[in-house]
């Protein structure tokens, strides 16, 4: 038979903060990765591959095949 | 049943899961803190230059690093640090995390580190901080610091990569300046934990670790000490002749090894008893503040190098 205990409510609270903490953690590396991206690539990391980087133009720099 | 990993023949503190608290404890902050210190000195001092969120990344990356090696060291050593005055109040000896949730945390850490270090600053610096890990918790913590004295004159390089991983994050390599940056902080470390271990011989007597003043004696100890410290006061002058240090570092390294040869030369003219305790206590203070001022103002002047560039 389950008997709850003053254990049970300190234990879930501690595990309550781990899950936080262990949230916040990947929340910060996801940040980390997306910040070192956008400072490693620069301006290229938004410019979309295989068009003029005049977004005026938008035109596919390959040629269209004869 | 009451559950949550109580045991009826435990007498220690039942576990309830670590607090967040009990983690950042096993992460060792007061060593990670010296860690950051020296990289960031390494990485400033580097010739080469990093975009300042690439390096505040690198930084926190070899900072996690340092401290998933303190958390592995914590799992193995819990049976050691049960008995040593220093270390039994640990999150581990002390039941508030278990060895497994220890090693789990450890490893995990580890390998967001080094993956984190290598994919957005440099593989040179991640394989040297995957390295370090390595060589604290296998080469020393796991083979050498329970099976010989020579312990942590080996194993002190685990301590002294940092400034060379924060000099390859900025470069991308290693150079002798970055070489001496690690020599200097692996001279350091034997007279620093010798002073330590002097007047904590009955620590690691209890505990079996076979520190220098256990197996060989304290008068042998203090002779290793005044060898090391000679061999260190003119090793931290030699920046100045690569050009890594300038004038201010040159008379710093001059007058803070005169100091630190100093107080290892009292030591060692001590005797047994209170005043031996005393002068070995005295150089341990003391040599943490001259590793502190040593890196601080090679720091400081390649700050004023950059800032003027």
């Amino acid at each position: 038979m389950y008997v709850a205990t003053s254990g049970d409510d300190e234990g879930k609270r501690r595990q309550r903060m781990r899950s936080v903490a262990i949230g916040l953690a990947l929340g910060a590396l996801v940040i980390v990765f997306y910040v070192a991206t956008i400072v490693r690539l620069g301006p290229n990391a938004i410019r979309r591959s295989g068009f003029e980087s005049n977004p005026a133009v938008n035109v596919p720099t390959q040629q269209a095949p004869k | 049943m009451a559950e949550i990993g109580f045991s009826s023949d435990d007498t220690r503190a039942p576990v309830l899961g670590g607090d967040v608290r009990d983690y950042v404890a096993l992460l060792k902050p007061r060593v990670m803190s010296l860690v950051i210190f020296t990289a960031i000195t390494g990485m400033v001092a580097a010739p080469g230059s990093i975009h300042p969120v690439l390096g505040i990344i690198a930084l926190l990356a070899i900072a996690v690093g340092a401290g998933a090696s303190g958390a592995l060291n914590m799992w193995w050593d819990a049976d050691i640090d049960a008995l040593m005055q220093r270390t039994r109040s640990r999150p581990v000896p002390q039941g508030r995390v278990t060895p497994e949730e220890a090693l789990t945390f450890g490893l995990v850490l580890s390998a967001l580190s080094v993956l984190t270090l290598g994919i957005t600053v440099s593989w040179v610096a991640s394989g040297l901080l995957a390295l370090t890990i390595a060589f604290y918790v296998v080469i020393y913590t796991m083979w050498l610091k329970r099976s010989t004295p020579q312990n942590i004159v080996i194993g002190g390089a685990a301590g002294a990569f940092p400034p060379m991983i924060g000099w390859a994050a900025a470069t991308g390599g290693v150079s002798l300046d970055s070489v001496i940056l690690f020599l200097i902080i692996f001279m350091w470390t034997p007279p620093h934990f010798w002073a330590l271990a002097l007047f904590r011989t009955s620590d690691y007597e209890r505990a079996g670790v076979p520190m220098l003043p256990v197996v060989a004696g304290d008068r042998e100890t203090r002779k290793q000490i005044v060898v090391y410290s000679a061999l260190l006061a003119p090793l931290a002058v030699t920046p100045v002749f690569t050009g890594l240090g300038g004038i201010a570092y040159g008379f710093a390294s001059v007058v803070l090894g005169g100091i630190f040869m100093a107080l290892a030369i009292s030591v060692w003219r001590e005797g047994e008893g209170p005043p031996s305790d005393r002068a070995a206590k005295r150089l341990f203070g003391f040599s943490i503040l001259y590793l502190f001022l040593l890196f601080a103002v090679l720091l400081a002047e390649h700050t004023v190098r950059h800032l003027l560039a």
